[in-house]
């Protein structure tokens, strides 16, 4: 029998830190049970009081992008600081997780 | 990072705005004092007057702070060494850790590199199937002691969890850390099955 582990069990084991609100609102849209019943503002309490850390990154959210804004962003004049081979990975279709339907 | 001034003569910033960051505030027309690789002292321009010998940088029109820290990075590259400090970038935690990360950290600490100081978890751990297949996967209890004393060996200091991870594996996960001292960050494993 599969035992997931969730934001209740994560601020339980009191996780230092959790990236990209990862568990609070899934990238499909899944929104963690402890969120519907305490609330956005009761849940960023618990979370400080619990010891735990939130780095939202928030850029993440600019910055991982569909193919044409790569390009727009790649095409920075200050791009030309960045090596080259680091320029080519951020423009493959590659550069993304193997699910992405289900990665932050 | 190598930006030291350790075993030079003291070093004045004249008439400069210091952000403190202890509120929100800024305090023009300051003189801040450096002595080795520490703050002296900072007072008001007019009245905080650097000792003989000093070099003097005039900061008008200028502003001070603290160098940034910055909490998720993927320092992919030795090449955005520069780059995290020439945008006040001074110190950054690397989210995806491996071995050529604690390369990076002894080069930094002895080298005349610029570069941030460097902070970095272990590699990715998750469960299965692994969301990148670089990661580490762990799918049975038992084997979690085995993995984080091996990460600890090498040297990270924090673990990173990863979205597939079992609740069994997360907490034998977390035990192992704890035992060693270690941080438990990354992703909240997914909360359904």
């Amino acid at each position: 029998m599969y035992r997931a582990v969730g934001l209740e069990r994560a601020l339980q084991a009191r996780q230092d830190s959790i990236e990209h609100l990862s568990g609070v609102v899934s990238p499909l849209g899944r929104i963690d049970p402890l969120l519907q019943m305490l609330g956005p503002r009761a849940l960023a309490e618990r979370v400080r009081e619990g010891g735990t850390w939130s780095c939202v990154t928030l850029t993440l959210r600019h910055k991982l992008v569909p193919p044409e804004r790569r390009r727009e962003l790649l095409a920075r004049p200050e791009m030309k600081y960045v090596s080259p081979a680091t320029r080519a990975s951020w423009a493959s279709p590659r550069f993304v997780p193997h699910d992405a339907s289900d990665a932050d | 990072m190598v930006l030291e001034h350790r075993g030079k003569a003291p070093l004045a910033f004249e008439n400069v705005t210091v952000v403190p960051i202890d509120e929100e505030r800024v305090l023009p027309s300051q003189t801040v004092l450096i002595e080795g690789d520490r703050i002296a002292r900072i007072g008001p321009a007019a009245e905080l007057e650097p000792p003989d010998g000093t070099e003097r940088i005039d900061g008008r029109g200028r502003f001070l702070m603290p160098g940034l820290f910055d909490m998720h990075v993927h320092f992919r590259d030795p090449g955005f060494g520069p780059l995290f400090v020439a945008n006040g970038v001074t110190s950054v935690r690397n989210m995806w850790g491996e071995l050529v990360h604690r390369n990076w950290q002894r080069r930094i600490a002895r080298l005349p590199i610029v570069a941030p100081y460097l902070y970095t978890t272990g590699p990715i751990i998750d469960g299965w199937p692994p969301i990148w297949s670089g990661s580490v996967v762990v799918t049975r209890p038992e084997d979690a002691e085995e993995e984080v004393a091996e990460q600890h060996a090498a040297g990270f200091r924090a673990i990173k969890v990863y979205d597939n991870l079992s609740a069994p594996v997360y907490e034998a996960l977390v035990a192992a850390a704890r035992r060693r001292g270690m941080q438990v960050v990354g992703h909240v494993p997914r909360g359904w099955p």
